[in-house]
């Protein structure tokens, strides 16, 4: 297929789009939420790979991790032009420091249904760079090295990234349980009842 | 040792592992046509880059026939005064000193030695006949050499057609010189040939014995005169 490629050959290119396409797409919405606009950063990382494949190294990185990198800069650069303002949890990295491994274990490892939900819920509190690299390590199910070829770090970076994010998203996990708590006592209080 | 305990946490983190798989599975799918508009696009982009490549190459084309069959008689205008300048003292200090100033504006702009050596034939042709055997052979030869050499009919210059009105040739045909018609543009016609130098040798030696024929003449007659007197 590389070859054809080289060649800008549309049998080559389609064949890509078929094996690719769904990943890449998977990874551009994950970060890119508007389905519209996921779908334009997608042509354009293709036709970008279709205009760069003759610098594709076969021994730096797979293709599907050569695209992914692709991906992922497009997706923030696509952000980033957007200038689109988000605010997350960056304020509270001592409350996350000071977080011990048990307690993070306790809430993302056992399995539980209810934290699961609540975990998917905390995952939309993530910025979009720290949600590709846990969705990257936990789902695509990368290693640590070609996450970082993906976001241009390097491994160390990327694992301190995410024992950092691991603990933020349990926090974010508490937070979420303590503001539940509050309103279902708030409810509770204005109908009258006493908390259990 | 780091690695391979992050690495465990893949294992070990089964809550999130299972909320990232419902969330991915729960993210909008890929539209059916998008690979579609997406092979448009990027055919859309390769098209217009082969067809501008067409035409710069067409262009590039059209400019070198151009160039190739533009006539040289573009250069001989900027080249012409230069050799001008560079000959002029040469040729007006050898061939033309018995020569009026009636046109020299215009003899300036004249920038052939052949055309210098024809109006010098001209000229001759126009004085007043004189009684003296060899006159007629020198034009002759002076006509043929530039004939032979230069191959020149007449020039396009208003001076020169001008100045050949009065001949026998004015009505000679305008010809467009080129810059292999002009020799004086070439640095071997700068200097005179050896068969020119010759040529002039061969005329002052003539003028030469004429001079003492002359002058033996008028002695004679000086010496009769006198010995008539007596």
């Amino acid at each position: 297929m590389i070859p054809g490629l080289r060649k800008r050959s549309p049998k080559a290119q389609q064949m890509m789009l078929d094996c690719y396409g769904d990943y890449v797409f998977a990874q551009v919405v994950r970060l890119v939420p508007r389905n519209e606009d996921a779908e334009e950063v997608y042509q354009d990382v293709f036709i970008k790979v279709f205009k760069n494949i003759d610098q594709y190294d076969e021994k730096r990185a797979t293709l599907a991790t050569w695209i992914s990198r692709i991906a992922y800069n497009e997706s923030i650069n696509f952000l980033r032009r957007q200038q689109q303002t988000f605010i997350y949890l960056e304020d509270h990295e001592e409350e996350t420091a000071s977080m011990t491994e048990e307690e993070v274990e306790a809430t993302l490892g056992h399995p539980d249904q209810e934290t699961v939900q609540t975990i998917r819920h905390a995952l939309r509190h993530l910025p979009p760079d720290e949600r590709a690299i846990v969705t990257m390590f936990y789902y695509d199910e990368m290693s640590i090295k070609e996450i970082a070829y993906v976001t241009n770090n390097i491994p160390t970076t990327v694992a301190s990234r995410l024992c950092r994010t691991r603990k933020k998203l349990c926090k974010i996990i508490k937070n979420i349980i303590n503001n539940n708590e509050r309103g279902h006592d708030k409810q509770l209080a204005s109908a009258g009842q006493q908390p259990a | 040792m780091k690695e391979d305990m992050i690495n465990n946490l893949r294992q070990q983190d089964n809550n999130l592992r299972e909320a990232i798989r419902q969330e991915e599975v729960a993210r909008p799918r890929k539209a059916a046509d998008l690979n579609a508009r997406l092979m448009t696009r990027v055919a859309e982009e390769q098209k217009p880059r082969r067809m501008t490549w067409y035409w710069v190459a067409a262009a590039c084309a059209a400019v070198v026939i151009a160039v190739s069959l533009m006539p040289p008689r573009i250069t001989d205008n900027a080249s012409a005064p230069v050799m001008a300048q560079k000959t002029e003292p040469k040729a007006d200090d050898v061939k033309e000193s018995h020569r009026t100033k009636e046109a020299e504006p215009q003899v300036a702009d004249i920038t052939t030695k052949a055309v210098d050596v024809r109006r010098t034939a001209i000229d001759e042709a126009q004085k007043p006949a004189v009684p003296r055997m060899d006159e007629p052979h020198e034009l002759v030869a002076q006509t043929t050499v530039t004939a032979e050499n230069n191959k020149i009919e007449t020039v396009q210059d208003t001076p020169q057609e001008v100045a050949m009105a009065d001949t026998q040739d004015a009505d000679a045909r305008a010809v467009v010189l080129t810059e292999s018609d002009l020799p004086i543009t070439r640095p071997e016609n700068y200097r005179y040939t050896p068969e020119e130098i010759a040529l002039m040798k061969k005329q002052a030696n003539e003028a030469y014995i004429k001079w003492v024929e002359l002058e033996l003449e008028i002695a004679k007659f000086n010496l009769e005169h006198t010995a008539q007197n007596k």
